[in-house]
Parts: structure tokens; sequence; C-alpha cells
């Protein structure tokens, strides 16, 4: 009968064996956590050797917890209702943060994107298991002395108490880099109007070398002491993987980004602005906006050089507050912005520049000509 | 002994509310020094206190736990983030395990951070009337995306991204993302 339940028990441990390409980090893990159990064991805690022993059982039969962040990492339980009140920096690479209560728990928070990074990117893990489940489990164990908080002082140093857990997950993830694609990466976005066009971006690593990256998502690696990395053919679907790179994608995906409108004047007047469209569009843009953004709006108005300077600062001003008031204001208002908000002259700037910003290039020493892009109001709506 | 001092300071109307102070840490070494995301930089690139603080960028979006490093004469104020906050020249803007933010720069620069971030404004001067523009940050760790606006548009290396104190990502008119630790 129990060879029969162990036949049973192999056959499904080979069928989620078979085809995983994450079992040997599985494997891995089962020793760490079997490791972990039996030193926590000795020190009589027998709640952390069940939570420990219950982690074997989840990576022998591979499953995922439901709130995981990556394959087989647990939740790391002591950070749901407890993060650190301040955000100070540790410095993460001088494991000097592991002698300290205090700095212990801010890198125990500070350490975890790292990790989840490092756990989450594919590849990883099958790059180097070994060293992986070490920085899981190690996280883990920090973690749990870091929970049980009681474990700092000196005498209690034979159970190996937060420094101890914390040098050893310091000494693995260090161990753990040599295998990971790169801490330092960087990649290019499409524009946000044609998803086939990227811009320019150049590296300048440590050694003078340039690295030129111009097409959707290229990318750059960078060695810990700022050299170029090896090069790395960098998908969509790392992208997708990686929880901390998409999210910054899709946050900047979806701002609203910044707007310039230049609505041109006819000469010597600070009504009606010429440029119909402009208008058009500036108004469809603030309908757009709602008053529990920060919405910020910049105005400087403009003159051509013709006639005298103080004129024509004072027709610049005029043409300001003219588009102010019978565009901007109204149509904000019919949005529900308050007369307090669009008074808020650090949110709403206004500025007459005279003709001392010229749009058009005339050459210093040129005689003064009335220029129709020189009479103008800039509307930058943040 | 705790590494900075608490402060229970109340916020008064339309001020940020300051958390924690930091007080002043000497240099590292002579010739190195630990920028306010703890990177190991020269020592004449540390933050130092603007003397007349100018609004350089606003906080546009704010998620979970996020706070802005301002250095000040006494140190380094941890004051916590919210919308519409002003940003100057020097500020380093950290998020927790569940925080993000989006901010909008004068010259339409607009720069995302995700959870686990610390980003260090180090200089920001844009006056295109007189030519002068200038864009420099740090990443200290965690992922960034950026959007140049004006000041990656004019000509020569006026917008850069360092993520180690050697390495310069020289950005012109681009949109791009960088993770760093």
């Amino acid at each position: 009968m129990r060879e029969a339940a162990l036949v049973d028990v192999r056959a499904e441990a080979k069928a989620h064996k078979d085809g995983d390409p994450l079992w040997a980090f599985r494997k891995a893990l089962i020793c760490e956590y079997v490791q972990g159990a039996k030193e926590e064991l000795t020190e009589l805690d027998w709640n952390t050797a069940e939570q420990f022993l219950e982690f074997v059982r989840m990576a022998a039969l591979n499953e995922r917890p439901a709130n995981g962040i990556s394959p087989l990492v647990p939740v790391f339980d002591h950070l749901d209702d407890d993060e650190p009140a301040s955000l100070e920096p540790v410095d993460l690479n001088n494991p000097g943060y592991c002698e300290t209560l205090s700095t212990s728990d801010l890198a125990l928070s500070q350490q975890r994107g790292g990790l989840v990074e490092a756990l989450g990117f594919p590849g990883s893990l099958q790059r180097a298991p070994d060293w992986y489940a070490q920085v899981q489990v190690t996280y883990h164990r920090w973690a749990r002395e870091d929970l049980e908080g009681h474990q700092f002082q000196e005498d209690d140093s034979r159970f190996g108490g937060i420094p101890f857990h914390c040098t050893r997950f310091h000494n693995a993830l260090e161990g753990s880099k040599e295998f990971a694609v790169k801490d330092n990466l960087i990649f290019l976005l499409p524009e946000l109007d044609d998803p086939n066009r990227a811009g320019r971006l150049e590296v300048r690593d440590a050694n003078g070398n340039v690295v030129v990256l111009d097409k959707v998502l290229a990318a750059a690696q960078l060695n810990a002491d700022g050299t170029e990395g090896e090069r790395v053919d960098f998908f969509a679907e790392d992208l997708a993987a990686s929880a901390s790179l998409a999210s910054a994608v899709d946050r900047t995906n979806n701002l609203p980004l910044p707007k310039v409108f230049t609505l041109l004047f006819d000469y010597n007047t600070r009504e009606a602005p010429l440029e119909e469209d402009q208008l058009k569009a500036l108004r469809a843009e603030l309908s757009t906006r709602n008053p529990e953004e920060p919405l910020r709006i910049a105005m400087t108005g403009h003159a051509d050089c013709v006639g005298p300077r103080w004129y024509n600062t004072i027709i610049s001003e005029d043409r300001v507050k003219n588009v102010f008031e019978t565009v901007i204001k109204p149509t904000l208002l019919q949005k529900g912005f308050t007369e307090d908000t669009l008074s808020d002259d650090k949110r709403f700037k206004l500025a007459g520049l005279g003709e001392s910003v010229p749009a058009s290039n005339r050459d210093k020493g040129q005689s003064c000509e009335a220029s129709d892009p020189d009479r103008r109001v800039v509307v930058v709506v943040q | 002994m705790t590494p900075w001092m608490k402060t229970a300071l109340t916020a008064a109307a339309g001020m940020a509310a300051v958390v924690a102070t930091t007080p002043v840490q000497a240099a590292a070494t002579d010739e190195t020094a630990l920028s306010l995301c703890k990177v190991k930089i020269s020592a004449d690139e540390v933050a130092k206190p603007s003397r007349r603080p100018t609004t350089v960028g606003f906080i546009k979006r704010v998620d979970g736990q996020v706070a802005i490093l301002r250095p000040t004469r006494d140190g380094v104020d941890e004051l916590k983030d919210e919308v519409g906050m002003d940003l100057y020249a020097f500020d380093a803007v950290v998020t927790g395990s569940n925080g993000g933010f989006d901010a909008i720069f004068t010259d339409n620069s607009t720069v995302s951070g995700v959870a686990d971030t610390c980003l260090e404004i180090s200089k920001y001067v844009y006056k295109p009337a007189e030519k002068k523009v200038e864009f420099r940050m740090r990443l200290g760790r965690g992922v960034v995306s950026v959007a140049a606006g004006s000041v990656a548009k004019i000509p020569g290396d006026s917008m850069s991204v360092k993520v180690r104190n050697d390495t310069n990502l020289a950005v012109t008119g681009t949109r791009i993302v960088i993770r760093a630790k």
C-alpha cells in the first residue's frame, strides 16, 4: 500500500517536473526551505518551521500563492500592515544596514523591489536557480526575524537573529547579480504618435564608450562599475513579465501629456486670435480636464518689434489676459473649476514678455518689421 | 540610535508636512559623498539647499507611499508627497513598496516613477530665451520612465540621467524606461 502511494506521489512529482523550466529552481527552493525548517526547529520556533515546510510542499507541487509575486515567491507578510514610517533611503550596497534594527527595517522594505524584480525576470531563475532560491529564502527568513522582532540582542545570536539572516541575504543577492539581467537596464519606448518609431538615446559608459539606441525596445545594460554590459535583446514579453517595468510604461502612457498651443494675433490687436484651429484645439483640450487634477497653465504673451518697447509690453500683457478671460476661464468654469482655483497664480501663470522673445529668427541689427509669428500667446497646459 | 530625528510638525494650510528631518552627514571620504538616494558620488555633486528655491516642476499624480527629500541648511527634510506639490532643483522623490508618482517639469518633460524608486534632480535650468537649459537626474534605484520635453530638443548635451557615477544617458527627444539599483 505504501509503495502504491509512493508511485502516485512520484508520478505527480514527475508530472510537475516534466516540462517545467523552473524545476531546478523549485528543487533548490525545497532544499533551502527544508534547511530553514530544521534550523528553526533547533530554535524551538515551531510556527516558523511549520510555515517553511508548507512552502516545501508548495514548491514540490508547483503551487503558486494566490497573491504571490513571482513563481513560488511567498507573500512577505511582515510588510502587509507595517511599512516603515520613513522612506529615508539606505545604502543598499553596504551590508552595514544589517547591524541596527532601524536600518535593517528600512533595508528590508527597500530591498524588496530589487528582489521581486530579480525573481520575476524571465530567465533569471533558469540561469541561476540555486542563487535565486537562496535569495528568496534568506530574505524570507530575515523578514520572519524582523516580524518577530526580538532577536537583535547579543545573547540571542546563537539563534541566528536579524543581522545573521540579513547578511546572508545580502551575500546571496550580491552573488546572484552575476547571473541577473543587469540592474542598470535602459530601453526605448515608441513615440506616442507612432508605435513603430522611437527617439534616440546615447548611453555613455564609464570607459567613454557610446551605445546608440534608436529603435523601439532597443536596450542597453550597464555593469555595476558603469561599464557597458553584454548586449541584450529585449522583447515585449520581457517587458510584460516585469511588474515594475510594465508599471513604468503604463504610468507614462496614461499620463495626460503637457500640450502647447500658439494663438496668433492681428497687427496691433488684443482680441480674437487669428488661428481658429488652435483656439478650437485649446478649448477641446481644456474640456478633457477635470477640477480634481492639479492642472497648471502657463501663458506668455508676445508682440512684434514695431513700436515702442513699453507699448509692446502692455499689448502682450493684454493679449494674455484676453485669452485667459475669454477662452480659458469660461471653459474651465464650465468644467467645474472654481474662481478661487483660477485665481491661484501658482497654478495659472500669466506673463507679458513684449518683444523680448521673438518667434521669428531675426538677426541682430536687422531692421524691425511687423511679423505675424511674433504676435502671439503661447499657452502651455500641464 | 535612529539615524534621523522624527519631528511632529503640523502642516500649515498649503504647506507640505515634514515627517522627518535627517541631520547633515559628513562626506564618506574627501572625494566622495552619499547623495540623497545614497548613491556614492563626488563630494561636490552632493545636493545643496537652494538659497532661493525655484519651482522646477510639480507632482501630477501620486499613488501609495511617496515622499520628497529636500535638502535644507540643517539637513534633509522628508516631506509627505501630495498631488500638486512643487518640486525644487535638488529634491529627490522616493517611493515605498506600493508607491508611484508622475511629475511634470517646466519644460514639459515628464517623469514617472514606480514602487521602490529613488530619483534625484541633480540640476535643472530652463531659460530658453537665454539658451540656458540643463536637466540632470540621478536614478538611485528603481524604475522611471522619462518623456523628454523642450530641454532635450535644444542641440547639445542638455538632458541626461545618471544611473551610476560614471554613466550618462543623453536623452534627445525620446521616451525611455530606466531601471537602476
